[in-house]
């Protein structure tokens, strides 16, 4: 059941270096635009052209080094692998068009400090070992280095007073998750002997009964972390107000870059366990959290106005997608492809929708409500043709890329759990589509008035949501390439 | 492979046409959409001639979504050119009926037109059920921007629950097909959604199961079609959309239910749906009469003709539950009928009530009273050949509904006719009247089609029918 916790051939130590370079590159990057926001205090601009060479130059790296094998580095604390590859390249690509994309967005709050981009590569540093994780304290650390920046990021609006609360409860959510990590990590430290997850795999056939229980505690505290941080029920009440309170980008980033690197961490960490131990407790509870935070998320996504809460709700439903992915994969690890996919999908329609989202004015006095869509239809259509592209994808409409997500994680989710659920998770989906299409409908069917927000758009925005967009639309129309490549990634 | 290229134009040429009548100006649209139109209906009627009498029947695998466990295909085939030649027809009726968007959202208007062309055309290709669940969620939402950008006061709530009831409906569907590529799965070792695979391995599960998946299948086409009692997205949708967008809608979208039930539900489900024939046949029969009911009370023109819909399409419906070679070719031949004959009743009250005061001059009236003949089929219409058949082969398998349906045909006739009698015959409304409402040029473009063809092929229609007949029984058949 646990192909990869198998010791991978070690590579050439020559390569270790190559195997690295997109990391190292990130780090020395990251120094480099710390530097340079503060020997250039009064303008944001070179620290933001460092931040995205950096990121470019990252993301050449993790072509360039796409020909090594998977390896494991450090004495199995770290994976480099195809899978951790396309973990960094979905990452560095979203936060790049998120930064290209929401430049004006910083200008307009008058967010000067050119920390926001250091910041940024320092989450996404930690985003990247978190994805190739393989023992527990490297996951933790990786996972506050992803986490105390965005705390920070969060409380950039510093007037808003929702702005300031929300980085606080995340702050101090998010540092709770971080201890009953390590309390977890002490457990599977004490019934194991080890951290390493590979040495951990191997050595739960031999524990014996008394130790069982402690390591299922263990690992069940390690899992509510991680689950904390994709959100999913019960640890899900912080993401509607974090999301309304923080500033567009950094949800963007939250929705992308912290989801995106959770999930590679949670499906390795959900692998680690075979299924049926203790009586498969901890499958039952992964199936309930998945399936509650997709109702959850579902029927309550149907009420919200405010655009962010709305992304959040409906981030919510996504996970619990998501997490049946795994649930499914835990039977049958073929079909975790369906999971990398979905994930894809998921983060190219919130990078677009993000980017959209901060062209709106109207942040600054009260977020972005519903009405500020009104009659966007006569002021920008291109903007509602990206708009409705964007959450098509997300409803799962055919021809989008999330609809291909959406069916594979449903087909593999079906063999596992039976029809009768998957009936229960097209239901949410009707929920949902009502969610998605509302904004549609508003922004094309409602007149504008006065208190509707403006909706400026930059060239560099216009440029990475059109990525996103035909990414969106074009890997909807001709999946075969982008599908076979992330089914072939097995974990 | 052969026939491929036709498939292919089949497929992209509306796009095409779309993408470039985007580019004229808006003032020019309406004439070159239906030039493009006509271009298109030739070119179209061109190559699906070539490719049948030339290679039988024609299919392309699609290799961009074969990564899935099997290739999807198209296959072009008698009933699939009918169906295709019928929307290229239709879309001449529809965007030459004008109306406002002529002057405020003509690009949208004529890109939705030939963007609804290119899915519909799809969806009739289609002999995979993957990829028609494709095309037939798709083609909502050019439907859904007619209705909702170019719809009169109340179209957002009438949009919104016309998507939503539709979705609904396809979710129920989506889950039916997982359930048939578990199906295959189990048989084969890897999901395979194309009808015959799906077909061979729904005999192996379990008859309860088997209901199920049908239910799925059948909730998806009665939304669209509609059947009573999913019917309520109807009204409002046809009564505010714009007349070329309800066009669209009667005459196209909603033989999408049509084509479902007849090409994929009785190929895949013989079984069950024999098991379940009686009820299914009651239902429709129950929707004939009910909508004819609800006509019967309206005073809206529009809204009548929309329950009219509704009951002619139960017949479709009946005809189809037969699910014998008979009662299915009756059923896609009232479909084909019925898409003309509502397409011309739309566009002629249009044309009647445009100016504000009801005006009808003398070839209006006679054209629509010969429209509405066909509507109440009468014998030398194609709707008569259609709902004769549906009724003898829905005789044969249950006199019960057939005969409740056969009130429907009566009830017809009263609410057409009260329909009629009270607008054309009424006394002219008050108010100058501007002399005359001879119709233009382009409104007659819109309504002679119809006429034409509905006529022609009521007195002629063996041809078709034996076009119709040869593809059913052969796919029926071999489902057997």
């Amino acid at each position: 059941m646990q192909p990869l916790f198998q010791l991978a051939d070690t590579i050439p130590s020559e390569l270790h270096w190559q195997a690295l370079s997109p990391i190292t590159i990130l780090a020395v990057g990251t120094l480099i635009t710390m530097v340079l926001s503060v020997i250039r205090v009064h303008t944001r601009r070179p620290a933001q052209v460092a931040a995205i060479t950096t990121l470019i130059f990252a993301l050449l790296a993790v072509f360039g080094s796409a020909s090594i094998p998977t390896a494991d580095l450090f004495r199995g604390a770290i994976e480099v692998s195809p899978l951790t590859r396309t973990a960094w390249s979905i990452m560095i690509l979203s936060v790049l068009a998120l930064i290209i994309g929401c430049s004006r967005y910083l200008t307009r709050e008058r967010i000067h400090l050119s920390d926001y981009y250091h910041l940024v590569l320092l989450a996404l540093l930690g985003a990247c070992v978190l994805a190739s994780a393989r023992d527990l304290l490297v996951l933790f650390v990786s996972l506050e280095l992803l986490s105390l920046p965005i705390y920070t990021l969060v409380s950039f609006r510093r007037n808003d007073p929702r702005c300031n609360e929300a980085s606080i409860k995340y702050f101090v959510l998010g540092g709770v998750g971080g201890a009953i990590l390590l309390f977890g990590s002490s457990f599977i430290y004490g019934s194991t002997g080890s951290i390493r997850f590979g040495e951990i795999a191997s050595r739960i056939p031999q524990m014996g009964p008394e130790m069982s229980p402690l390591f299922l505690l263990g690992w069940l505290l390690v899992l509510a972390a991680l689950l904390f941080k994709v959100a999913s029920v019960p640890f899900q009440m912080w993401k509607p107000d974090v999301y309304e309170g923080a500033p567009v980008p950094v949800a963007g980033i939250m929705a992308t870059l912290v989801t995106t690197a959770s999930f590679f961490a949670l499906a390795r960490w959900c692998f680690l366990l075979p299924s049926g131990f203790m009586g498969g407790i901890a499958d039952h509870l992964l199936f309930g959290s998945a399936v509650l935070s997709m109702i959850l998320g579902s029927l309550v996504v149907m009420s919200q106005t405010n655009l962010k809460r709305l992304f959040a709700y409906s981030s919510i439903a996504n996970t619990g997608t998501m997490m049946l992915a795994i649930y499914a994969a835990r039977f049958d690890p073929s079909v975790i492809g369906a999971l990398w996919v979905y994930l894809t999908a998921y983060a190219a329609a919130n990078v677009g929708a993000f980017i959209l989202l901060s062209f709106s004015q109207s942040e600054a006095d009260q977020g972005v409500e519903l009405v500020d869509l009104a009659g966007l239809w006569s002021r920008k259509p291109w903007m509602v043709v990206a708009w409705s592209i964007f959450l098509l994808s997300m409803a799962g409409f055919p021809f989008t890329f999330g609809f291909w997500g959406k069916w594979l994680v449903l087909k593999s989710f079906a063999v596992q759990a039976g029809l009768g659920w998957v009936l229960v998770a097209l239901g949410c989906s009707v929920a949902t589509a009502y969610a998605y299409l509302r904004p549609i409908a508003v922004m094309t069917m409602r007149a504008p008035d006065e208190t509707s927000a403006q909706w400026k758009w930059s060239i560099a925005g216009f440029a990475a949501t059109a990525v996103a967009a035909l990414a969106t639309l074009g890997f909807g129309i001709y999946p075969k390439h982008v599908v076979e490549l992330l089914k072939r990634i097995s974990l | 492979m052969a026939g491929s290229s036709e498939i292919l134009f089949l497929l992209f040429a509306p796009w095409v046409l779309g993408f470039a009548l985007l580019l004229l100006p808006s003032r020019f649209q309406q004439y070159f959409a239906n030039l493009a139109a006509v271009i298109y209906t030739i070119s179209a009627g061109k190559n699906i001639a070539s490719a049948l009498y030339g290679h039988g029947s024609s299919q392309v695998s699609v290799d961009a979504w074969s990564s899935f466990g099997w290739a999807p295909s198209f296959v072009l085939d008698g009933v699939s050119a009918a169906f295709i030649l019928m929307s290229g027809l239709i879309a001449l009726v529809a965007i030459s009926t004008g109306g406002g968007w002529v002057r405020t959202h003509a690009k949208l208007f004529t890109f939705c037109s030939f963007a609804t062309l290119g899915l519909v055309n799809g969806a009739f290709l289609a002999r995979d059920t993957l990829v028609f669940y494709l095309f037939f969620e798709a083609v909502l939402i050019p439907a859904f921007l007619m209705l909702g950008i170019l719809g009169k006061p109340g179209k957002g709530t009438a949009a919104l629950r016309f998507m939503l009831m539709s979705f609904a409906g396809s979710f129920a569907m989506l889950a039916a097909m997982i359930g048939l590529g578990w199906a295959t799965f189990h048989l084969n070792g890897d999901f395979n959604l194309s009808i015959d695979a799906v077909a061979v391995a729904v005999q192996n599960l379990d008859p309860q199961l088997q209901f199920l998946l049908l239910g799925g299948f059948i909730l998806a086409f009665a939304v669209k079609l509609p059947l009573a009692p999913f019917h309520s997205w109807l009204p409002d949708a046809y009564t505010l959309a714009p007349t070329g967008g309800t066009i669209w809608m009667s005459s196209v979208l909603s033989k999408l239910g049509a084509y479902g039930f007849v090409r994929i539900v009785l190929p895949i489900f013989p079984d069950a749906l024999h098991r379940a024939q009686m009820p299914l046949m009651l239902l429709s029969a129950l929707s004939v009469v009910y909508a004819a009911l609800l006509a019967m009370k309206q005073t809206d023109a529009k809204r009548m003709l929309a329950y009219s819909s509704i009951s002619h399409l139960g017949f479709v419906a009946l005809g189809a539950f037969t699910a014998g070679t008979e009662g299915a070719t009756g059923a896609l031949f009232l479909a084909l009928a019925h898409s003309f004959s509502s397409a011309g009743l739309f566009a002629a009250q249009s044309f009647a009530t445009s100016s504000g005061k009801f005006l009808a001059g003398r070839g209006l009236r006679v054209i629509t009273f010969l429209l509405l003949l066909a509507g109440v089929a009468l014998p030398l219409s194609a709707n008569f050949v259609g709902e004769f058949l549906v009724l003898k082969a829905a005789f044969g398998v249950s006199p019960l509904a057939a005969s409740i349906a056969a009130v429907g045909v009566v009830l017809g006739a009263v609410y057409m006719l009260n329909f009629y009698r009270t607008r054309y015959y009424a006394e002219p409304s008050e108010g100058p009247s501007n002399g005359t409402s001879v119709l233009s040029p382009m409104q007659w473009l819109a309504l002679v089609p119809c006429f034409v063809l509905l006529f022609y092929f009521g007195v002629q229609p063996s041809g078709l029918l034996n076009l119709l007949g040869g593809v059913l029984d052969a796919a029926l058949v071999s489902a057997r």
